[in-house]
């Protein structure tokens, strides 16, 4: 079938666009603490050195900037054209964030070039103060892009329709969006991708788009959502997280190469910033979040926690639940829970739900059969799921001793430095400083990048969380394949040639500048 | 039209001018830009190398603007235009493809160019100065072809027939699109001309020989736009009936544009009696720079506004043409939720308050030269 084989062809790139975004992002909201603790430090020392750096780092914060709008550009893009079918969620629910994010975009710009264009000529506390209203735009940005992803995680406003086809899910949040109308257009998908062999084509339907008419009550709706909120602190710290970390390694790397002590100061000024939010990230955003998953995606934690079959933990109930007593739901109990439909079909339900419902070639499947065949797809991704969430878990747990030794090392934290320094003498201190703001990286981004993972795979066979499948989103476009790769490629080039730029940016000097000078005058 | 749908005509139109003003003086200014770091390599001309990163800045400054102004077209078309929306990202695939791999190419190649300025070999440096350079035309290459598709449906029309595969092929061979493409490049040229030659009569940033450079690419491309504008009118007359009367005050016109029309006509006259007299006292670089210059560039984008209004509003009451007739934005409208106009608005009045004061900031640091001409570090 040809969504099939497009959802095959389209998904890589898809992941390729939102993980080569999410490198990007991180620098963007990373480099603005760097920045401005450089030129904090600036303002109290007047060591030209901080300045010196302020302004690479500020190089490298454009390019990337550049790269990530063009990488937003692309998830964006692709988004409509990839999988169309989502723009059924960017005209309900994703309208409000997307309209806000507008202004958060532009709020980002205006900050960022008014930082640039302004950086030496007016006093540093003004300074610092765009590069906070970058950051603040940034951020909500970020907020506002997590807040529709996490709308495709848990469909806030739905109410009780997932749960009336998969017993096991809990209700999201009130009904904003009409129900009736909602399975009107979910049967539309099915039936079409069933006869048709695409889906997403229906939404050119003018007629198509009048039969379905008023769908959604609450344009805001995908702002309250409790899930979306967790989602938001969590990713944006992480984002945070990456980009001073890389900051971190960068200089602890010319430390290791030069022995310059100038880099062990520069990474002394921002470092306590990365070590706050490395251990803040765990213990209260980290859980928040996992307590957020095990409350509204019962198949996505019981992928996490590997359970095939329910398990007792009192430690794992406690912190998920709240209550140690409580067992962990695995699949065997969500399959019992799927023959609470006994003999139901979708016609039985649509009867119900929709005035007028006429069956489609749909209507003839068993809920029963649905939700068990969905279980089966999920539990297939079980293994990696749950090793994966494991394996984050071993990274964030490197990235924050590496971070609390890093701090260690340069700062005086009593007993911490004194073991610090007692590994030392053993591997020698440009050696240990390096190697632990590597591992402080390396930690972060394996976490952030295999946390991003189980949230997206986590929540498949579906794109909209027991709603809506990506077969039923994807182009009806049978493109060929050489294009796509062509396409790829083009991207994935220009964005490994835009990190090179970036490394250009950071450690070049200016050597080819005789003729610029000439022509400025500065030299005959 | 009703309440709603004019808004959204509106608002769809806003976004579309202040795009397509931003991006004209883009363009232009990237290529004039990229062409005089090639000259001042190959004849080792220091003048030649300041003057390009000089004409950059301006380039710095407003293309991020015609960035978000695009990614506002695209929110607006998939909050108010939805169907729209999902028919232009199935038949119009590959041109907007296309758009998408020149904008991947153009931003990250537009930083490249201004942070590696010195740090790499000049030979390197001019490459990614022309990449930057044509890929900003590739953009409109690719978007140009909605325009053609909601004029004259070409391709959407064979798509209706059923043959959509077909369809996404067919959309490459609208028969609007030539003249309406070249017509949108010489402007873009001659936008970035006249708005160079400006740049250089400014207090404190004169200079004769540059302002010759921008002028004379100004008047060479706006030479070019009367045949061009009349062979784009004269298709506009056999495909697009409504759309040529409107403009042109038909009988039949659904929106008399001639007002207008006779405008633009009036300000094109003016820009070029205007340089005139500037091409006759610059005396090719080795005159005078006269203040006349500053309004250069005003006029010239005026003449694209004007230019722009009456290509776009001139399809009223209708969004997409079928020859005499048309498919209002009703059809295409977001049914499926009460649009929040208060929010919409906030923000419309947000962004505009940002660029508004941010255009002002820029300007002034501009004008005070705190974009250095030499990099810093």
């Amino acid at each position: 079938m040809a969504a099939y084989d497009n959802v095959s062809a389209l998904m890589p790139v898809s992941i390729l666009g939102i993980y080569l975004h999410a490198v990007f992002v991180s620098v963007t909201l990373g480099f603005p603490f760097v920045i401005s603790a450089f030129l904090y430090k600036w303002a109290r020392t007047k060591d030209n050195d901080y300045y010196v750096a302020a302004r690479i780092a500020t190089g490298v914060l454009a390019v990337n900037f550049a790269l990530g709008a063009i990488t937003g550009t692309l998830v964006e893009f692709g988004l409509v054209q990839a999988w169309p079918g989502s723009i059924y969620a960017i005209s309900t629910v994703a309208f409000t964030p997307l309209v806000l994010e507008l202004a958060a975009f532009i709020g980002e710009i205006v900050f960022l070039i008014a930082f640039i264009v302004t950086l030496r000529w007016v006093r540093m506390w003004v300074s610092i103060g765009l590069m906070a209203g970058y950051f603040v735009f940034a951020a909500f940005s970020g907020m506002l892009i997590t807040m529709v992803n996490s709308w495709l995680n848990v469909p806030w406003g739905t109410g009780p329709l997932a749960s009336v086809l998969y017993p096991f899910l809990p209700e999201y949040g009130p009904a904003a969006f009409q129900i009736p109308v909602l399975v009107t257009v979910k049967l539309a998908l099915v039936d079409s991708l069933l006869t048709v062999g695409t889906a997403s084509q229906i939404l050119q339907n003018p007629e198509i788009a009048k039969a379905v008419g008023l769908s959604l009550s609450d344009p805001y709706i995908a702002l309250s959502s409790p899930y979306a909120l967790a989602s938001v602190l969590h990713n944006v710290t992480a984002a945070v997280i990456i980009g001073i970390a890389l900051a971190a390694a960068a200089f602890s790397y010319k430390h290791f190469r030069t022995g310059d002590q100038k880099y062990v100061k520069l990474l002394k000024s921002f470092l306590p910033i990365l070590l706050v939010l490395l251990i803040i990230q765990p213990i209260v955003f980290g859980d928040n979040m996992g307590k957020a998953v095990a409350a509204f995606m019962p198949t996505k934690f019981a992928m996490m926690e590997g359970a095939e079959t329910t398990i007792q933990n009192p430690l794992l109930a406690f912190l998920a639940y709240g209550d140690p007593s409580r067992p962990i739901q695995g699949f065997d109990e969500l399959r019992r829970a799927c023959g609470k439909h006994g003999d139901e079909t979708i016609a039985d339900i649509a009867y119900e739900v929709v005035p007028d419902y006429r069956p489609g070639p749909s209507g003839s499947i068993r809920l029963s059969d649905l939700c068990l065949q969905d279980l089966s797809k999920a539990e297939k991704r079980l293994p990696t799921i749950h090793a994966a969430y494991y394996t984050k878990i071993a990274a964030g747990v490197i990235a924050l001793v590496s971070v609390v030794a890093l701090s260690g090392s340069v700062h005086n934290l009593g007993l911490i430095s004194s073991v610090v320094r007692i590994i030392e003498k053993r591997l020698g201190g440009k050696n240990l400083l390096f190697l632990l703001a590597l591992l402080t990286l390396l930690g972060s981004i394996l976490a952030s990048a295999l946390g991003w993972y189980v949230r997206e795979v986590g929540r498949k066979p579906w794109t909209v969380y027991g709603l809506l499948y990506p077969e039923e989103l994807v182009t009806p476009v049978s493109f060929s394949t050489p294009v796509i790769i062509a396409f790829t490629l083009l991207f994935a080039a220009m964005a490994l040639g835009g990190l090179y730029g970036m490394y250009l940016v950071a450690v070049k000097p200016l050597e080819f500048v005789k003729l610029l000078r000439r022509g400025a005058g500065v030299e005959e | 039209m009703n309440t709603s749908e004019l808004f959204s005509f509106n608002l769809l139109g806003l976004a579309t001018l202040v795009h397509i003003a931003f991006v004209n003086i883009t363009i232009g200014t990237g290529w004039i830009s990229a062409m005089a770091r090639y000259l001042a390599w190959r004849r080792s001309d220091p003048s030649l190398e300041i003057m390009a990163r000089r004409v950059f800045k301006i380039l710095i400054v407003h293309e991020l603007f015609s960035g978000v102004w695009g990614t506002i077209i695209t929110v607006i078309l998939a909050g108010l235009f939805p169907t729209l929306l999902a028919i232009a990202t199935d038949t119009l695939f590959y041109p907007i493809l296309i758009a998408l791999s020149a904008i991947i190419i153009r931003i990250p190649s537009i930083a490249l160019f201004w942070y590696t300025w010195g740090k790499v070999k000049p030979s390197i440096h001019v490459v990614i100065g022309f990449i930057m350079a044509v890929s900003g035309f590739a953009v409109p290459m690719g978007f140009r072809y909605i325009f053609a598709e909601i004029t004259s449906p070409y391709g959407i029309a064979a798509a209706l027939e059923g043959s959509r595969d077909l369809a996404r092929l067919q959309v490459f061979l609208n028969p609007i699109y030539p003249p309406l493409i070249l017509h949108t490049v010489a402007g873009a040229m001659s936008v970035g001309g006249f708005i160079t030659a400006s740049f250089f009569a400014i207090r404190g940033n004169t200079s004769p020989k540059f302002l010759w450079i921008g002028l004379w690419h100004g008047v060479l491309f706006l030479a070019l736009q009367p045949i061009l504008g009349l062979w784009y009118l004269l298709s506009l007359s056999e495909k697009a009936p409504l759309l040529y009367n409107n403009i042109l005050g038909g009988v039949q016109a659904t929106y008399n544009l001639l007002p207008m029309f006779t405008g633009k006509l009036v300000v094109i006259a003016s820009l070029a009696a205007l340089s005139l007299v500037i091409w006759r006292r610059v005396k090719r670089g080795l005159g005078e720079v006269t203040r006349l210059a500053l309004g250069l560039g005003p006029l010239a984008i005026l003449v694209v506004i004007l230019g722009e209004y009456i290509n776009d509003a001139g399809r009223f009451p209708y969004l997409v043409l079928l020859g005499d007739k048309g498919l209002p934005p009703l059809v295409f409208s977001n049914l499926y939720i009460e649009i929040p106009y208060m929010l919409v608005i906030a923000v419309l009045g947000v962004l505009i308050i940002f660029i508004v004061g941010f255009m002002t900031t820029a300007y002034y640091a501009l004008n005070k030269r705190f974009l250095a001409d030499l990099p810093e570090i």
